[in-house]
């Protein structure tokens, strides 16, 4: 084994010198702390807003779906003036 | 400590929160040591690992039991790892490594952070290093296959599960990282005994 191989050899086989590591207890605290944590965030945001939010996004929602139904009907209604009118002028060519 | 995942899932159908405390006391340790050996830093381990266990708080009710608990929670770490890691990383090479750079292989970003590994003795840090300096340049899932396996001690088949692939994917992520660490190092300690 050559100079340049065993060097490779030591460097590849240093993960066996990586030890373990235990987590510090201020982790541990801060990883228990977890639920309390989202909980409170959650508290933190007025059930008021959050009903206004819900409430200005159904109206937004609603509002929308009534404009896509007035835009069907009103083009719906162009197409078929549009055909009667192609219609009647051929008839009135004869 | 070993979770009974029977015990932890009817627990957690009655009391959510106790059940993730059992889940704290179980995998904290396992996890912190996944994410160090990703991300080589205390600090940024310890928020990866907190952002691993929101996730898996905020996600726990949606687990079944189909898939094992390990390699669920295991499968989070990773993926946050990774996202920590494409955060911290940038399109620049370290001037060590500038030889190997012109194989498009070796386009990988590169970490910029520090190396504060604590597992790592002073006496093995600088060949530690040089080490995991290569890996950073290895594809992302060759880099998380050869963690698991070389440090961790995973076998090929806990690493497919956790990264939801083959046995045979494993084996040529693991084939690929080998030869390519081989060269970088090679042309590392060529160009540094010059």
């Amino acid at each position: 084994m050559d100079k340049m191989e065993s060097k490779l050899e030591k460097t590849l086989n240093a993960v066996k010198h990586v030890n373990r590591v235990e987590p510090s207890e201020h982790l541990k605290a801060r990883l228990h702390a977890i639920p309390e944590g989202l909980k409170e965030a959650y508290d933190r945001v007025p059930k008021k807003v959050v009903w206004t939010v819900a409430a200005s996004i159904a109206v937004l929602v609603l509002f929308n779906a009534f404009s896509l139904d007035q835009y069907t009907d009103s083009s719906q209604n162009t197409a078929n003036q549009t055909q009667e009118e192609s219609h009647f002028s051929y008839l009135k060519q004869l | 400590m070993e979770l009974d995942e029977e015990k932890f899932i009817t627990l957690l159908n009655s009391d959510k929160d106790k059940a993730f405390h059992m889940l704290v006391n179980a995998y904290a340790s396992r996890i912190f040591n996944t994410c160090v050996n990703l991300v080589r830093n205390k600090e940024d381990a310890e928020d990866v690992v907190q952002e691993v266990f929101t996730a898996v708080y905020l996600s726990i009710d949606s687990f079944d039991g189909n898939a094992k608990l390990s390699t669920w929670i295991y499968s989070i770490a990773i993926n946050k790892s990774k996202e920590f890691l494409r955060k911290k990383t940038r399109k620049k090479r370290f001037g060590f490594m500038t030889t190997i750079g012109k194989d498009e292989s070796h386009e990988m970003p590169i970490a910029t952070i520090e190396f504060n590994h604590p597992g790592v003795l002073l006496e093995n840090k600088e060949r530690t290093e040089v080490l995991f300096r290569a890996m950073d340049q290895l594809a992302e899932n060759q880099k998380v296959a050869y963690t698991m396996h070389k440090i961790e001690g995973k076998s090929y088949s806990e690493i497919a599960e956790i990264l939801n692939t083959s046995v045979s994917s494993v084996e040529s992520l693991m084939f690929r990282a080998k030869g390519k660490l081989k060269k970088l190092l090679s042309d590392y300690y060529e160009k540094n005994e010059k």
